[in-house]
């Protein structure tokens, strides 16, 4: 066990007298014996020795008594520890072995180390918690007192109506479910954060209200503009549904693309062909240009050497009057320079083989130019069927695209436009929502803010875990007619068979009582939550001494299967019970635990302190 | 293919544009315009029209072929044509004279009759063009001859845009 301690021994002394001291061990132990023999003073002197405030009432027999010793063992590593108090009150005395005393105050003092409280919130785990004590949040360290109720039970409150977990004074509420819950679960409230005052808050809220009104007005004339517009509900609906939608137009389209673009391939082809096609008749019909400028050409040759040959012909037979170079008369005119140029004569020589062989060449060009016709004829031949081809397969892809694909992508489209506008619609419905939502509890500053992190109290489901332990005490105990156990959130109490526990005769509250704390410490010890590990309870037996009317009918065997179930049940926790001799099995079947037993007479042990004569 | 060009060497003499062939053509133009007498400057202009008629607006169909970039053609023919004016001027068909704007030429009274005696197809085709230009330009002066030249000569042989064709084509 890793949290927690158990009591060894409790010593009350003063200066003359013998010491009256009890035993404890581990597991049960009891302390049973008639009215005024001390059993109650002896759980006052525990409390007081763990820091209560208040001193063990003072009875006759203790007036000369000084100090109360209480030796505890810590459940972690065994060590033995001794508190000592004066029984006037004042601080503390921690003494153990191998280091020095120190002094522990009584008063519990947040975050201070030397005080009672830290000691043994430290041995049972729950050193650094925190508690919030208010609804706003404000929190304040966990001490043993707020711990303490739930392991020390005394005869009074055994049998209170308010919840276990309540003292009932309305103002603790806060911190006590809070340490409930942190015991319960292992969440302490150090996350929270301490929210503003409410009566502050107040004056921000009534400024927020009128801000809130104009956003959630504007957000219901934007409604207003969207048309017709369902509840939230019908809307989510919608939106999930026309979600739903465009995602399979989505892939519908998509499908019908990719049936498309083999067709599209197929016409990329033809079109790369047709246009290889176009460009050689480009060129051949270019070059056929040519030709014809070519023929043109020689022909028009042809007819100039005609011409020319003629002109150099008859300019021959004419006679020379004057030199072509200088002017001069033929007769006065030496031939000096008349042999630089050939004569119209032979001009008109040379001009009859230049057309012998321009003749040839037209000859030639006339062959080249039927070729390429032909060519320019079968290629034009061969572009139209390309044409064709890819007429064709355009009109296809067309009538694909037109038919199909663009059907599904208008439907795409539009499945979008609706979608888009439902989603607007959402958004401002969801925000009309938040807006009246806001502006509500702006407009109610009489109800407060809760705080940020877990609630303070303790909820049905999170304390079921432990109505289940409540149960299986009573289950082993043989309640009567016992039926399901579950947790009030409202009362913090539990509910036994469809019944709250305070409507209860105070002798079942009793029982209750004691199962309900029972059942705490043995949920803690199982879960491993930091706990003090042990629990004291006075008189959880009541019911057989004082029964309220209606409650004798009560089952005898009820007592035997308590103490059979509390003796097996806690292994190394420690359990205190105090009770009247009465209450325990007449066949003393309790078998080997701790009994302490006071006679209340000379038989025996008297009482918890002994006689002046010395015990017997 | 072969060279799209009319200047083709033969041995060393020019027979196309040579003297004997652009004389010819002066000669049907200042037959044509007798007894008028023009510039060498008009000279080299009507040659070039004579021939490439078409490239008038209205003017009769070309004696020559549109070949690309004719229009330089009108900017190297004046020294051949001043040979071929003086071997046509030795046979006594063209006269040369001299008056207050510089040297002119004209023809003669034989020029005509040597026409006659021609009988080709070309000579024919030059002096009926030769006719259609003294009849449409012979009465613009240099100056307003020489603008009309040069307003148009730009557009002269650049009918060629798909040049480009043939060479991106072959390239590639």
């Amino acid at each position: 066990m890793k949290f927690g301690f158990a009591l060894r021994r409790l010593v009350l002394t003063g200066p003359g007298l013998p010491a009256a001291e009890v035993a404890f061990t581990r597991g049960l132990n009891v302390i049973a014996g008639p009215s005024d023999s001390g059993k109650s003073f002896i759980a006052q002197c525990i409390d007081y020795a763990l820091g209560s405030g208040e001193p063990p009432k003072e009875i006759p027999e203790v007036e000369r008594y000084t100090t109360v010793i209480l030796e505890i063992e810590s459940n972690h590593d065994k060590r033995i520890f001794t508190l000592e108090r004066s029984i006037r009150g004042g601080d503390i005395r921690l003494t153990t072995q191998g280091e020095p005393d120190r002094i522990l105050a009584a008063k519990h003092q947040g975050g201070k180390e030397d005080t009672v409280s830290q000691f043994l919130l430290e041995l049972s785990g729950l050193g650094s918690k925190k508690v919030r004590i208010n609804k706003q949040g404000t929190t304040r360290p966990l001490s043993f007192r707020d711990i303490a109720p739930l392991i020390l039970i005394d005869e009074e409150t055994v049998i209170k109506e308010t919840s276990p977990v309540l003292s009932g004074q309305v103002i603790h509420k806060t911190v006590e479910s809070g340490v409930f819950r942190l015991l319960l679960t292992g969440t302490d409230d150090s996350s929270v954060i301490a929210k503003e005052d409410p009566k502050v808050a107040k004056g921000r809220k009534e400024g927020k209200a009128e801000v809130l009104e104009v956003l959630l007005q504007k957000a219901r004339e934007g409604l207003a503009d969207v048309g017709e517009v369902g509840s939230l509900l019908d809307e989510r609906d919608r939106l999930a549904r026309l979600e739903a939608a465009l995602q399979q137009a989505m892939a519908e389209r998509d499908a019908e693309q990719k049936n498309a673009s083999p067709l599209e391939a197929k016409r990329r082809g033809a079109w790369q062909r047709l246009r290889a096609s176009e460009s050689k008749l480009n060129v051949l019909s270019e070059l056929q240009k040519r030709f014809d400028l070519l023929h043109e050409q020689y022909a028009s040759d042809l007819r100039r050497l005609e011409a020319i040959s003629e002109a150099g012909v008859r300019l021959d037979q004419l006679k020379e009057e004057r030199c072509p170079m200088c002017g001069a008369q033929a007769e006065h005119h030496d031939n000096s320079h008349r042999m630089e140029r050939l004569a119209p004569a032979d001009v008109s020589q040379a001009c009859k083989a230049e057309s012998a062989k321009t003749i040839r060449l037209l000859q030639d060009l006339q062959s080249t130019r039927a070729t390429t016709a032909a060519e320019v004829e079968q290629l034009t031949s061969e572009r139209d069927v390309l044409q064709g081809e890819f007429d064709a397969v355009a009109a296809e892809l067309k009538t694909v695209l037109e038919q199909r694909v663009d059907v599904a992508a208008k439907k795409v489209d539009d499945i979008r436009a609706r979608r888009d506008a439902c989603k607007k619609a959402l958004e401002l419905l969801e925000r009309v929502q938040e807006l009246e939502g806001l502006l509500a509890e702006a407009n109610t500053p009489q109800k407060r803010e809760r705080a940020e992190g877990p609630a303070s109290t303790v909820s049905t489901g999170q304390a079921e875990p432990f109505s289940k332990e409540v149960e299986s005490l009573l289950r082993e105990w043989r309640y009567p007619n016992l039926d399901r156990v579950t947790f009030s959130e409202k009362d913090q109490d539990v509910v036994i068979s469809g019944r709250a526990r305070r409507t209860h005769g105070k002798g079942v509250r009793a029982i209750f009582r004691a199962a309900f704390n029972l059942a705490l410490l043995r949920y803690c010890v199982r879960e491993e939550r930091p706990f003090p590990n042990l629990v004291l309870i006075d008189s959880p037996l009541i019911v057989y001494e004082k029964p309220d009317a209606g409650e004798t009918e009560f089952p005898q065997d009820i007592k035997k299967h308590f103490w059979d179930s509390v003796k097996s049940s806690f292994g190394d926790a420690q359990v205190i019970i105090i009770e009247n001799r009465r209450q325990l099995p007449s066949d003393g079947a309790i078998g080997d635990v701790n009994v302490v037993l006071f006679t209340g007479n000379d038989q025996g042990r008297r009482g918890f302190i002994p006689s002046p004569g010395g015990s017997a | 293919m072969g060279e799209v060009t009319s200047e083709k060497p033969l041995k060393d003499v020019a027979l196309f544009n040579g003297p004997v062939e652009l004389g010819l053509r002066a000669l049907c133009i200042l037959t044509a315009a007798y007894p008028a007498s023009y510039s060498l400057e008009r000279l080299v202009v009507f040659d070039y029209l004579s021939v490439h008629s078409d490239d008038m607006p209205g003017g009769p169909a070309g004696l020559h072929p549109q070949t690309p970039h004719r229009g330089g053609e009108i900017f190297v023919r004046r020294g051949v044509l001043q040979e071929g004016l003086l071997l046509y001027q030795s046979r006594g068909l063209i006269e040369r004279v001299y008056q207050d704007g510089g040297i002119f030429f004209t023809a003669t009274d034989k020029s005509a009759g040597f026409l006659d005696a021609l009988s080709t197809e070309y000579v024919t085709g030059l002096r009926a063009r030769a006719d259609w230009l003294v009849d449409s330009y012979g009465l613009l002066d240099d100056a307003e001859l020489d603008a009309v030249v040069r307003e148009r000569i730009g557009t002269w042989g650049a009918e060629f845009t798909m040049e480009s064709v043939l060479w991106e084509e072959e390239a590639s």
